[in-house]
């Protein structure tokens, strides 16, 4: 029998999705470490460590709307906390990325002797930002663009839109880390290849592993709507009080890391002209 | 008597800094271009050494010296 509340917070019932999680994390990095170091087995714990994650998070979402749709538990109060924590998380990421760039830049614009003083160092082949780059820059804010759309569609409670929108956003961002993909199997360098592959791959990849995790984040959300079109407006209207945040903030965001970047790039093919 | 002149390098107002690690590189790097644009046996480039000799620490030299014996001489030669 359930009491009367008089407050609008939700006090979680006892479940066991916590410590799976914790447990699927502690086998993913691991397994992952053992995996990239010359240990037997890493691969196999690193598989179940993300197959254990993956499952907890279908299932403790799977929860989550069980609670928001039947039970009604995501109040006023209750949305602010993921909204807070999604604007923590983007500022966490500014200041994560900003330390790549002034890596970058500490390296690039006045270079030590013991790289010779010049940028790139000797023997560095450098990629041609007229080439993939170019041709990626106008794909990645349209997918930001895209998911704007989404966004609006969403608030203006115009579902079918909002599924088109979203289907465009994840082909954009696709299409982005297929070239980014290409791009890194032609490259001339690797990350083991002096600072300049160091700072190089540790920003683009990053970056690139973040548009990775928008297209997966997006893509349930997409595929829920699509099948399942009374949980997918619950999913939808989740997506609005989590994620108006991210999709706002983050989106734009991303995209100007990728500008600075590819001005980055510009910039030193021109100094090397 | 004979008077032993003691002189470092010039001030140099392209490195204005107090620390004055990339005066010595370039000054090696000098000395190196100059000795390839040069017949040999002209002492014009000798300037440039005693500059770079005066500046760098002499390990830095020494490892200079056997990166351009081995080709992994980072530097714009």
């Amino acid at each position: 029998m359930m009491e009367s509340i008089r407050h609008s917070y939700h006090l979680v019932d006892p479940s066991p999705w916590p410590i799976s999680g914790s447990l699927g994390a502690l086998a993913t990095t691991v397994g992952g470490v053992m995996y990239m170091h010359p240990f037997q087995g890493g691969a196999t714990l690193l598989s179940l460590g993300l197959i254990f994650l993956l499952y907890t998070m279908f299932v403790w979402w799977r929860d989550v709307l069980r609670e928001s749709t039947l039970e009604g538990h995501h109040t006023k109060a209750v949305q602010l906390g993921p909204r807070y924590g999604s604007i923590l998380f983007i500022v966490s990421e500014v200041m994560f990325l900003f330390a790549f760039f002034w890596a970058s830049s500490h390296s690039s614009l006045a270079p030590t002797v013991d790289i010779g003083g010049i940028w790139p160092p000797k023997g560095i082949g450098v990629l041609d930002p007229r080439e993939i780059p170019f041709l990626n820059t106008p794909i990645l804010p349209s997918s930001g663009a895209a998911v704007t759309w989404a966004h609006h569609a969403i608030l203006a409670g115009k579902e079918k839109r909002a599924v088109y929108a979203l289907v465009a956003t994840v082909s954009l961002a696709l299409v982005f880390t297929g070239f980014q993909g290409m791009e890194y199997y032609q490259a001339p360098s690797t990350i083991s290849d002096s600072i300049y592959g160091s700072t190089f791959f540790l920003a683009t990849g990053f970056h690139g592993f973040h548009v990775i995790i928008d297209e997966t984040t997006s893509t349930p959300t997409l595929i829920t709507s699509t099948l399942r079109p009374a949980t997918g407006y619950a999913v939808l209207s989740i997506f609005t009080g989590m994620a108006i945040a991210e999709i706002e903030l983050d989106a734009p965001r991303t995209n100007t890391v990728w500008l600075a970047e590819e001005l980055r790039k510009e910039k030193r093919s021109v100094s090397l002209a | 008597m004979a008077e032993i002149e003691l002189k470092t390098a010039p001030s140099d107002f392209r490195f204005p800094t107090t620390n004055q690690s990339r005066h010595c590189f370039t000054r090696y790097i000098e000395y190196h271009k100059c000795l390839n644009a040069k017949d040999d046996g002209s002492v014009d480039c000798e300037k440039f050494a005693r500059y770079y000799r005066s500046l760098c620490p002499g390990e830095w030299v020494d490892r200079w010296n056997e990166q351009r014996a081995n080709g992994s001489f980072p530097g714009p030669l």
